[in-house]
């Protein structure tokens, strides 16, 4: 009788344990998004990564089969204007529960997806964090939304570029300039004129008859 | 009854086993995508360059400049005291300890600000504190420090003195004082130059 209620004891304890464990693992909680693409990766790539121009944009805009144009402004600047058939998805919104679905949608059928703010850098960090999440048919716009409506309005400065990483000034030969400048102040200054004042000279008298 | 032992035994043997199997999680991550985005969302990672410039200016023995471009562009132009750590090198284990300490704050710049903060995110995910981005790049470094813009004559006092300072602080840093010249300059009437040849008197020559 004694053994018996040993056994008894044990097989619940054993039981018990092993529903434990099965509860344990069943509501294990998966994160929805995790990291794909660890950085040192990304960084090796970056470079090689095409990104989406101002007029590439304008052709996709109004073709839904090209592209899905993601705006990542706040909704207020999103109502203001944004681009022709684009979704708004504030930054601090990207990684809710209920998009998931649609980015996976979107890179099952391998559809890019244009992520853009009002300009390049606001859309960077963004674009990075998703491409890393595995999500790598998604680009970025370049120039953003202020160069798009630059160019719609035809307001574009003579070298305006859309990538900002192109250099604006001649940095070496700016600072070239003012070292020459600043050693031979002189030089650069508006050359007086000199004034010669020729003495002439006199002839020496030719005889006369 | 030595058959239930035998059963529960191979049941736990079971259970450890398949715990053993169980799908391991790659989080190698030191911070999550929620944690990373919330980063992303607040912009003090963003440093002015007249902020900037004033450090450099005092002497600030904590402002560490990183430049991210190739080295043929550092080579040309960088900031007087910034290192060049260009951007596909930035993880490697040799920069480590430049990067990931917390005495410093790290600015990252580039000619815009785009390569920076891609420099910025590939760097915070690694859990390293105190970075930032210097805003608008050497582009704006130059527009506002280097060739600082003359203020209007109807500004307040305010951009007159930020404009004193850039003026000051682009001759510390081997700019040039002077204002930017107006873009129609070209079509500024040019001053002639009247040239006037007087006549040559002759030599009186003899008469006869």
């Amino acid at each position: 009788m004694k053994e018996l209620l040993k056994t008894k004891r044990i097989t619940i304890a054993t039981l018990s344990f092993v529903i434990v464990l099965i509860i344990g693992v069943a509501t294990m909680k998966k994160p929805v998004y995790e990291f794909k693409i660890n950085p040192q990766d990304l960084s090796e790539q970056l470079f090689s990564i095409y990104q989406v121009t101002p007029d590439e944009a304008m052709e996709w805009m109004f073709d839904s089969t090209m592209a899905v144009f993601v705006d990542i402004r706040g909704i207020y600047d999103f109502e203001r204007g944004h681009l022709e058939n684009a979704i708004n998805i504030p930054i601090p919104k990207l990684l809710d529960k209920e998009n998931k679905k649609m980015y996976d949608m979107w890179l099952s059928d391998s559809l890019t997806v244009v992520i853009y703010g009002n300009d390049e850098l606001q859309s960077n960090s963004a674009w990075m964090l998703m491409y890393q999440l595995g999500y790598t048919n998604m680009r970025m716009l370049q120039g953003g939304n202020n160069y798009i409506d630059k160019l719609y309005n035809d307001e574009l400065g003579e070298n305006e570029s859309f990538n900002v990483e192109d250099p604006a000034y001649d940095y070496a030969g700016i600072i070239e300039d003012v070292k020459l400048n600043n050693d031979l102040p002189q030089q650069k200054e508006e050359p007086k004129k000199k004034v010669i004042v020729r003495q002439k000279k006199k002839k020496a008298a030719e005889g006369g008859c | 009854m030595s058959k239930r032992y035998i059963l529960l035994a191979i049941l736990l043997l079971g259970s450890a086993f398949g715990l053993l199997m169980f799908p391991e999680t790659k989080s190698d991550a030191k911070v999550s995508p929620t944690d990373l985005l919330m980063e992303i969302n607040d912009p003090a990672r963003f440093l002015e360059t007249d902020h900037i410039a004033q450090r450099l200016i005092e002497g600030d023995p904590g402002l560490f400049l990183i430049d991210v471009r190739s080295l043929y562009e550092y080579e040309e132009y960088s900031i007087p005291g910034s290192v060049n750590i260009p951007q596909e090198e930035l993880l490697l284990d040799q920069w480590k300890d430049y990067i990931d300490q917390e005495d410093m704050d790290i600015v990252f710049y580039s000619n815009g600000d785009v390569y920076a903060d891609q420099a910025w995110m590939l760097t915070t995910q690694s859990g390293s504190k105190n970075l930032y981005v210097m805003k608008g790049g050497l582009n704006e470094w130059f527009r506002t420090i280097m060739k600082p813009e003359k203020p209007g004559e109807m500004d307040p006092t305010e951009v007159y003195d930020l404009y004193s300072f850039r003026k000051g602080a682009s001759i510390f840093f081997g700019g040039s004082a002077q204002e930017v010249p107006a873009l129609n300059d070209d079509n500024a009437p040019k001053k002639k130059k009247v040239v006037v040849k007087k006549k040559k008197k002759k030599a009186a020559e003899g008469g006869c």
